[in-house]
């Protein structure tokens, strides 16, 4: 499990993650979510103590992260810019790999590598962004670390690859009992993969939820009544996004779709629609409704 | 291991190979080919004894590059994200990760310097075969490893506090130059406006033919780095080695210590998010650019401050260093937006630029009295028997006290010059010429030899390690003329002090490697007659065998001089050069006896073949020399 309690970390007097908590199960795939500037990228790197914190603690397993060489070989990270040695093969990173990491399989490295069709002894320097990327991923994988920690990891791979990458991930997480922290600014690419999501913003958390659970709480409804409403006559809902077109209101709504059907139904609508909610749309519904918004 | 990794250290190397293999190969091959030069350009002067200045020219210079390289290179990861997230996400402790590539840099170090000495060794051996001392060759390799280790070490203690290369470079030069430096400025400052003088008598106010002056010495017990490097560029008549002492190798050798603590520290540390402009904190940028402007400052002021300094040239001052604390900012990819702080920091520079200037410009007097004198010693004298860096210090208190009545008192005279150099309380030195009577001269120096320092110094002189010998051009190692070594030893006890002042103009030189340096130990010998016998026999034998024998067919090439050898003479005479009768030259000294009377005056003949750099040299009775003048005259 990897606890964070008041994380704080500054660069230049500017606060990038303030008073940050929050709890990652084990045995899960955790998708962090948030915009450019965030503070995910800072977070991986603290919880892999590459970066020291300000203030508070990040514990994995109970034990203080910062520094300590044997809970960082049970961790695993996957930046989002990318290095290897030069001139360095898959082959030599796993050489390499294999020498600080006793639980490295390099037949499992070997089978994942044939399986995207990655050459073992080219230069990695000779490779596309996509190639780099994928063969990061599977000398991570084929750590089979308890922790992983993948920034931005979707990065320039194909749909087709991703796909395969994705049920990897999936079989690691179930075969090695693992844990994944996944950031990403793209929804769409977490979605189908994450138990879990957090969104992050301003250095915090602003919520985490189990995925399943998420979508069973968000609910858009589109309502038309004979009397004009305002935003005022649902004050008896968990607004998140409220819009009137016309006749037309459109609400997104936190709760249980019982209680909300019930509540509306009080108020007589002519029209009562539910209109399926995508992950992605609810993440922007969510942000918006704490006021991050793009004037244009 | 916690603080060592050797799979890290493997991958890190053989990750860097490319850059590694090319910077100590280059800085290999361009030592070998300096030293090459060096060798030659020394050997085309006459015979030589291989010094560590012959040596250590380029490594002088290459101690400040190699080490500052291998540093960059090996903790290259810092500058760069993509790096330092990759290595500090390694299943390592930041201070193994720190501490590997310290001790793997001092592998790499040794290595390079062992093969440095052996590529040195060799060289020396092929040009210089036999005559070389297998101690100055560990010193050369312990010199410059610690020395080189201590530049290294200096360069990730940099790389610990900063945030991109040129700042690390500018940090490295301040560790390494700033402080032996303003020490060192502000003896020059001092020395320059300071009067130092003893409570002279009316009589002996005429005494000084120059007046007691400080000694300053660049680089003065500092790093080994420092030392070198500011002895090569002040060029004060010193070699660049010749300032260096084991106190300073251990010196250096301690301080990286520290330095290796200080760092495993700093990058343990260390914001890892700075990787790109030179501080996070603007207070520290700007601290280190005035740090780096003082020194500067300083340089350019007592430059103008010795030269008289025109108003207009201390504008120009002022324009250059304001241009250089501007261009800073964009070097080290720092800008400090408030203009007020920035020139409270740049008053403050000025200020001190200026403070110095003021107060070290100011005359003082120093007179120093017999009891503030810690040590004297005797320059001139010194030299008659000796070739060594320091004068020897008089241990007999009475004699001190009488050197100093003698500086303060004593009536003037014409003569003779005598040197001394005082050694005071305060650790400063000050050199003195006086001029003395003939009588009183012979006096004191005779007292001096006679003190148990001088005594000493003999004896030890006699019973050193040494390695060679040499008379006039010729040398030798000391087993190859163990015949002379043996008699010289055997005939020592027989030596008087005046024979070593007035053996000045002829003697057997013995050379030991002592101190980082080659001493020479000067032994007269023509006062002494069996030493006189072995060296005239040793030469008659040799002249005959390869040199009369030979028979000459053109006598343009060949010249012939010759010097009085004579007891109780001075003074060596080049009486004149013969060019057109060396076969009957040749002829005459065939017919002469090898063997010698002892007993009569002597002289030596010495034989010039044009191309050769050899001498020979033939001795003879004066009466011989003399016939032999009037033969070819007639």
């Amino acid at each position: 499990m990897i606890k964070l309690q008041n994380v704080s970390k500054n660069f230049a007097k500017t606060f990038i993650l303030k008073d940050l908590n929050g709890t990652i199960k084990d045995e899960c795939i955790y998708g962090l979510i948030g915009a450019n500037g965030a503070g995910k990228s800072t977070l991986l790197r603290l919880i892999s103590s590459i970066y020291s914190l300000d203030e508070g603690s990040i514990t994995l397993d109970k034990e203080d992260v910062y520094d300590n060489p044997s809970l960082k070989q049970k961790i695993v990270f996957v930046p989002d810019e990318l290095y290897f040695y030069p001139n360095y093969t898959l082959k030599d990173m796993a050489n390499f790999r294999k020498a600080l990491y006793p639980s490295f399989s390099t037949t499992d490295l070997e089978s994942m590598a044939k399986i995207l069709k990655l050459p073992l002894d080219r230069s990695l320097e000779t490779f596309s962004k996509g190639e780099r990327r994928q063969s990061a991923i599977i000398l991570a994988l084929a750590t089979h670390a308890k922790y992983y920690l993948f920034d931005e990891t979707f990065d320039g791979i194909d749909p087709v690859v991703r796909k395969t990458i994705k049920k990897m991930m999936a079989r690691e997480m179930c075969d090695y009992h693992s844990t994944m922290l996944i950031t990403s600014h793209n929804l769409r690419e977490l979605e189908d993969i994450c138990d879990y999501l957090g969104v992050l913003y301003e250095g915090k958390i602003l919520f985490e939820s189990e995925i399943d659970e998420l979508k069973a709480t968000r609910y858009k409804v589109q309502l038309s009544f004979n009397e004009p409403k305002t935003k005022k006559d649902f004050a008896n809902l968990d607004i998140v996004s409220y819009e009137h077109k016309g006749k037309i209101d459109t609400l997104v709504l936190r709760g249980q779709e019982k209680d909300i059907t019930k509540t509306l139904e009080k108020m007589h609508p002519v029209l009562m629609e539910y209109v399926p909610l995508t992950l992605e749309e609810i993440f922007i519904y969510e942000m918006e409704d704490l006021g991050y918004v793009f004037m244009e | 291991m916690y603080l060592w990794n050797k799979n890290y250290f493997i991958q890190n190397i053989k990750k860097a190979r490319a850059s590694l293999l090319l910077t100590f190969g280059f800085a290999l091959l361009l030592n070998f080919l300096v030293v090459q030069m060096n060798l030659l350009e020394t050997l085309s002067l006459g015979p030589i004894l291989v010094n560590l200045d012959i040596l250590s020219s380029f490594q002088i210079i290459a101690q400040f590059i190699v080490p500052v390289l291998l540093s960059l290179i090996l903790f290259s990861f810092v500058y760069k994200k993509e790096t330092i997230d990759f290595t500090l996400s390694l299943p390592l402790k930041k201070r193994t990760i720190f501490v590997t590539n310290t001790i793997g840099g001092l592998i790499l170090i040794v290595i390079y310097q062992l093969l440095n000495t052996f590529l040195v060794w060799l060289l020396t051996t092929f040009f210089i075969p036999g005559i070389t001392v297998g101690s100055m060759f560990f010193d050369y390799f312990l010199i410059f490893t610690i020395s080189y280790f201590f530049v290294f070490t200096i360069s990730n203690l940099a790389l610990c506090l900063t945030g991109n290369k040129i700042t690390t470079v500018i940090v490295i030069l301040l560790l390494l130059l700033f402080m032996p430096f303003m020490k060192d400025i502000t003896s020059c400052y001092e020395n320059r406006h300071l009067t130092l003088t003893f409570p002279v008598e009316e009589q002996a106010k005429d005494h000084f033919i120059g007046n007691p002056y400080s000694d300053f010495i660049w680089g003065k017990d500092t790093a080994i780095p420092y030392n070198t490097l500011v002895t090569e560029l002040t060029n004060n008549n010193q070699s660049s080695m010749s300032t260096l002492n084991y106190y300073q190798v251990i010196k250096t050798f301690v301080l990286s210590i520290v330095y290796i603590v200080l760092g495993v520290f700093l990058f343990n540390h260390k914001k890892f998010e700075n990787y790109q402009t030179s501080f996070q904190n603007r207070h520290v940028h700007l601290l280190i650019k005035c740090l780096t402007v003082i020194p500067i400052g300083l340089l350019l002021g007592i430059t103008m401050n010795f030269s008289g300094g025109h108003i207009l040239e201390w504008y120009f001052l002022l324009a250059l260093i304001t241009i250089y604390y501007v261009l800073y900012d964009y070097i080290t990819k720092k800008k400090v937006k408030n203009f007020a702080l920035s020139s409270i920091y740049f008053a403050g520079c000025l200020l001190v630029i200026l403070g110095y200037n003021l107060f070290f410009k100011t005359p003082r007097t120093i007179e120093y009295d017999y009891s503030q004198v810690k040590s004297i010693g005797m320059e001139w004298v010194s030299n008659y028997y000796r070739d060594a860096k320091d004068p020897i210090e008089i241990e007999s208190e009475s004699l001190k006290k009488k050197i100093y009545d003698l500086v303060t008192k004593e009536p003037v005279g014409k003569e003779q010059g005598l040197s001394f150099v005082f050694t005071m309380n305060d650790g400063r030195i000050v050199h003195t010429v006086i001029s003395l009577s003939s009588e009183k001269f012979q006096e004191i120096v005779r007292e001096i030899i006679l003190d148990k320092s001088h005594v000493d110094y003999i004896t030890n002189g006699f019973n050193g390690n040494h390695y060679a010998i040499s008379y006039s051009s010729d040398l030798w190692t000391k087993d190859s003329r163990k015949d002379i070594y043996d008699l010289i030893l055997k005939e020592k006890n027989n030596l008087v002090p005046s024979d070593y002042l007035n053996g000045k103009d002829d003697f057997i030189t013995l050379y030991s490697y002592h101190d980082l340096q080659i001493e020479s130990f000067l032994v007269p010998f023509k006062a002494n007659s069996l030493l006189m016998k072995a060296l005239v026999n040793y030469y008659n034998n040799e002249t005959k065998m390869e040199f009369l024998t030979k028979k000459y067919e053109n006598d343009s090439n060949l010249t012939l001089q010759y010097d009085t050898i004579n007891k109780g003479s001075n003074e060596p005479k080049n009486i004149f050069i013969l060019e057109s009768h060396t076969l009957e030259v040749i002829d005459f000294l065939n017919k002469q006896d090898i063997k010698i009377d002892m007993s009569k005056p002597i002289i030596r003949l010495n034989f010039k073949v044009t191309g050769e750099a050899k001498d020979y040299f033939f001795f003879l009775n004066e009466e011989k020399v003399v016939e032999l003048i009037q033969k070819l005259s007639k």
